[in-house]
């Protein structure tokens, strides 16, 4: 199961807005692939083109290699989640889920079979929660019954626009827990949106990162994080220390990109600096410290157990092989 | 302070709508002979009424769709300009009408029920538009952008979801018309030219021609009491298909 989708060189006006340039993107068969950006960078106009919600002005959009940029939605073999569920209030959770096999009408015997089906997978336990009415159920039941509406109609694609973006942190974790289980279960084509870099790697085998209606890097997750193309995914990407090259003296122009756990407080190996520690954070399983020094604020994280505190003036470093340079 | 003035605004506002009640009360307790009046009139309001409210909707729900959805101002103040002409002025430039098309084509309008339905229809569209129009406009695009991509076309995602989301708007308009098309008087007087006898015609004249207020009063204080038991049901009924 599971289609590719391939976006040629599409574009997307919302009146004089481009909202969407030129952007070419292939998502294998099967694969994950998360398109990361800032609100308003395009991310969730691209997958409503791929949807097929919002005409594209330029350029071609494919599944499983046919062109579908002038098929409607309902002809594109494609299932999406929303940010806002768009569950429908006036039927209840049976109802909700059967929509898109009364539209095929199936035999009510293989609707009732299916709905079933669907529940199970999103663990909603069928006779408990068939009959309710959508307001009687909470956020991450919703999102659930959401889900498994959008599955029973056994999609090649599934489309899901921040989808957990309005739920609890335990329970979202949950939920993308078991989103990544069912994907590997039935084998779809998953393009999930969001601005969240913690959800991004927690779904994609890819990550498309996006700004202002382009697509800015396409890689695994290691490689957006170690590789980044300039300074903007090397920020959006996780934590990073950007500072001009030329501070790690030599002649070359541009950036140097650390990542905070490659910063080594005490001896290093290559390049060394010193400073004062601004500000200590406790984040579970290490602490971040900002050290001001030459001008910038290093952000480093070191063992919860390093003897260190606000005020002391260290000395620091990193290691040659951990330093990454983009141009702009 | 503010509280009290708030609540000594609201008691005369509600003085002010049961007093002419109040004055029926007094009708009443003079006392006297109760006219009824025809099974057949009352059948003849009651189904000229649902028919009145049935019409208006089905006409304007397409009408409150496109201006909620595409609409622009001038067209929603064009649609919804005839709820500020009175009724009166409505009926007459009706009989005009009426005239012109017997002329033309021999279809006598006037006198006739059907000719009473258009221009109950006329008079009360403008409720429907708004009331509709109110509940189309809140619609969001969600819920239809979400049918579509489960496979509905644009239709079935109407039929599926969109209407039966407005539907507390319909039973609105419905009741809304259907209550004042209960009570109707001038249409049935001019354009029916008291040939079509409803209830409403009946009651005035009972007050103005036979100066029975007895039995005018009990008939208006039956019509109110029957008014807002219909409003009762109906509402009773969206709120148990609703959300």
């Amino acid at each position: 199961m599971g289609l590719s989708v391939e976006l040629r060189d599409v574009s997307v006006k919302y009146g004089d807005f481009l909202a969407l340039k030129n952007v070419n993107l292939y998502v294998e068969t099967s694969e994950g692939l998360v398109i990361l950006g800032p609100s308003g960078s395009g991310k969730s106009t691209l997958l409503r083109a791929v949807a097929g919600l919002t005409p594209v002005a330029h350029g071609r959009v494919y599944i499983g290699g046919k062109d579908v940029t002038d098929l409607p939605p309902d002809k594109r073999r494609i299932s999406m989640l929303f940010q806002d569920l768009a569950l429908f209030p006036h039927l209840n959770v049976f109802e909700n889920v059967a929509f898109g096999l009364r539209l095929k009408r199936l035999p009510e015997e293989e609707v009732r079979r299916q709905v079933m089906w669907a529940l199970e997978l999103v663990r909603l336990e069928p006779q408990q929660f068939m009959g309710r009415k959508i307001y009687q159920l909470s956020g991450g039941q919703q999102q659930r019954v959401a889900l498994a509406r959008a599955l029973v109609v056994q999609p090649e694609v599934l489309l899901l626009d921040e989808p957990f973006s309005h739920i609890d942190l335990d329970i979202k974790n949950q939920l993308l827990e078991e989103l990544k289980i069912l994907h590997n279960k039935l084998g779809f084509t998953l393009i999930y949106v969001t601005h969240d870099r913690f959800e991004a790697v927690e779904v994609g085998d890819r990550i498309a990162l996006m700004r202002a209606g382009e697509i800015v890097q396409v890689g695994k997750p290691v490689d957006l994080y170690k590789k980044p193309r300039n300074r903007y995914v090397a920020e959006f990407f996780g934590e990073a220390n950007i500072i001009p090259a030329s501070l790690l003296g030599g002649t070359r122009e541009g950036y140097a990109v650390i990542r905070p756990e490659d910063v080594v407080i005490g001896n290093s190996p290559t390049y060394k600096f010193k400073g004062q520690v601004i500000d200590i954070t406790f984040l579970w399983h290490y602490l971040k410290v900002e050290i001001q020094s030459n001008g910038h604020i290093f952000k480093a994280y070191v063992d919860l157990e390093t003897p260190i505190a606000v005020g002391d003036v260290v000395e620091f470093g990193f290691d040659a092989k951990d330093v990454y340079f983009v141009a702009e | 302070m503010i509280r009290r003035v708030a609540l000594a605004a609201f008691a005369s506002v509600v003085l002010l709508f049961y007093v002419p009640f109040l004055a029926l009360g007094y009708y009443i307790s003079g006392g006297g002979e109760l006219k009824l009046p025809s099974l057949s009139m009352v059948a003849t309001t009651f189904l000229l009424a649902a028919a009145t409210a049935v019409v208006a909707i089905a006409v304007a729900y397409p009408a409150a769709y496109y201006l909620a959805k595409y609409g622009s101002e001038f067209e929603f103040a064009l649609l919804t300009a005839p709820l500020w002409v009175g009724t009166l002025l409505k009926a007459y430039s009706l009989l005009a009408l009426f005239a012109i098309v017997e002329k033309f084509t021999g279809i006598a309008l006037w006198g006739t029920a059907a000719g009473v339905l258009v221009g109950m229809v006329y008079e009360y569209l403008p409720y429907a538009l708004l009331t509709l129009y109110a509940a189309v406009e809140k619609l969001s695009e969600t819920p239809v952008t979400a049918a579509r991509v489960l496979g509905a076309s644009r239709l079935q995602a109407f039929f599926r979801v969109e209407l039966p989301l407005t539907m507390p708007g319909v039973a609105a308009a419905f009741i809304l018309i259907f209550l004042f098309a209960m009570g109707e008087v001038v249409m049935p007087a001019v354009l029916g030219a008291w040939k079509v006898y409803t209830f409403g015609s009946y009651v005035w004249d009972l007050y103005f021609k036979a100066r029975d207020f007895f039995s005018g009063s009990v008939l208006s204080l039956v019509l109110a009491a029957l008014s807002l038991l219909a409003t009762y049901v109906v509402v009773r009924t969206i709120r148990s298909i609703s959300i």
